[in-house]
């Protein structure tokens, strides 16, 4: 399965988004705030779920803004780590 | 809500029909199994709820960041609420909310704790941690319902709902409040089918027979049972009121002998003892166990029956529930017939 499908589905599943299915997602769209809604305390969930399920770190806030801006950024960091 | 179904209705159905155990838990085997040993897991009957009613009361954006005991406490406050319709205080500051529990929130306490285990301490999940907390279920019962009273969630085992209904008796008699909403919650966790299995093993299998002293026949139990109590007296409500809340050691209680004595037995043999005195002491009794499994905090289910029958006017005499646990406490729940409005 392609990465920003993966990331999609666990957002869905390991967030609870109930009312939103991974197909919904759009890979530019803001994860936090005015797109997906997103709020702190999934951000800190998120941490806790990307190195779960990918084993990626992510190590600081600014790290985790640059990040968690969308599902593209979220590729573009988790294959930035693999391939450092 | 119980294993006999969702409302008011579903738990006068099983009054009528009778209940019995609706699910089954799988039960991983304590040692690994042996080589060509194709059993896998044991499945033990359970009274099971599904939750997904929730979704009436609250939105799905809201429910996400709940876990399934608080979407259980959610379920049964607001359907309490809805019934008790125009007797609702005005004000929701006026509204007290006391919950028991008798195992908590220990499906998100385990799987918080394993967090912790497979991430060597450093990534817990912070949603499991918040839901694992035991007074979380209340405060997203306050924060839905918009209950703005002292808020209280009470663990001790089976006497949890004496305890609370203590607590709810003393804030109505101090006019903290207007009206407690009062219930208890109970859940059932993979750990708990474990600890079934390994204590109890085929005796877990049912059906409960509470009133076989000798033989372990409870069956886990699950639910949640609310009321929403006020100050009052024999002609204040249709369902009845509660004129004794009692803690007491339970070879120190003597049943009144007009009374029907409803007893907690929920075929644990570790109870047996003082309930057999009881129920040869009483003139009548009864139990309701079968209908909504071995809980700690079944003995609200019990209250709630008590209340239906004062409403079904199937029931003229004061019922009295009682409680006991392993270690001798007695928890006296007394509800009367009260003239309707």
């Amino acid at each position: 399965m392609d990465i920003r499908q993966r990331l999609k589905q666990v957002i869905v599943e390991d967030l609870n988004l109930e009312e939103t299915t991974p197909d919904q997602i759009r890979d530019d769209e803001a994860l936090f705030g005015e797109g997906i809604g997103l709020d702190s305390l999934d951000a800190v969930e998120l941490v806790v779920v990307i190195k779960k399920r990918f084993g990626v770190e992510i190590k600081d806030m600014s790290e985790g803004r640059k990040a968690f801006a969308s599902i593209d950024s979220l590729a573009r960091f988790h294959r930035e780590r693999m391939q450092a | 809500m119980g294993g006999f179904g969702v409302g008011k209705q579903a738990l006068l159905d099983a009054l009528h029909q009778g209940g019995k155990p609706n699910g089954t838990v799988p039960v991983a085997p304590a040692a690994p199994l042996r080589v060509g040993d194709a059993s896998g897991p044991r499945q033990l009957p359970a009274y099971q709820v599904d939750v997904a009613p929730v979704s009436r009361f609250v939105s799905g954006a809201v429910a996400r960041r709940m876990n399934r005991f608080a979407k259980l406490a959610v379920l049964g406050a607001a359907l309490a609420l809805e019934d008790a319709g125009r007797e609702i205080p005005p004000r929701r500051n006026d509204i007290g909310l006391v919950l028991a529990s008798g195992y908590g929130a220990s499906k998100s306490t385990f799987d918080f704790l394993d967090s912790m285990i497979d991430g060597e301490g450093q990534y817990p999940s912070p949603t499991l941690f918040s839901n694992s907390v035991h007074s979380s279920a209340a405060s997203h019962v306050s924060i839905v319902m918009e209950l703005g009273g002292p808020c209280l969630t009470v663990s001790q085992f089976e006497m949890s709902p004496i305890s609370a209904l203590l607590t709810a008796r003393d804030w109505l008699l101090e006019g903290r409040v207007e009206a407690v909403l009062f219930g208890t919650v109970d859940e059932i966790c993979p750990v708990l089918g474990y600890c079934y299995d390994q204590f109890f093993g085929v005796h877990a299998s049912g059906p409960i027979e509470p009133f076989a002293w000798d033989k372990q026949t409870a069956v886990m139990g699950e639910g949640a049972a609310f009321l929403l109590l006020k100050r009052g007296g024999p002609d204040h409500t249709r369902y009845g009121y509660i004129s004794e809340t009692t803690w007491t050691q339970s070879r120190r209680f003597i049943p009144p002998v007009d009374r029907l004595l409803v007893l907690g037995a929920d075929g644990h043999t570790c109870y047996a003892r003082d309930y057999r005195r009881l129920s040869k002491l009483a003139v009548r009794s009864t139990a309701y166990t079968p209908l909504y499994g071995s809980l700690p905090g079944g003995q609200a289910f019990d209250v709630a029956i008590a209340a239906l029958a004062v409403e079904m006017e199937s029931e003229r005499q004061p019922v009295c529930s009682v409680k006991c646990d392993a270690q001798g406490n007695c928890g006296v729940i007394e509800c009367c017939f009260g003239q309707p409005h």
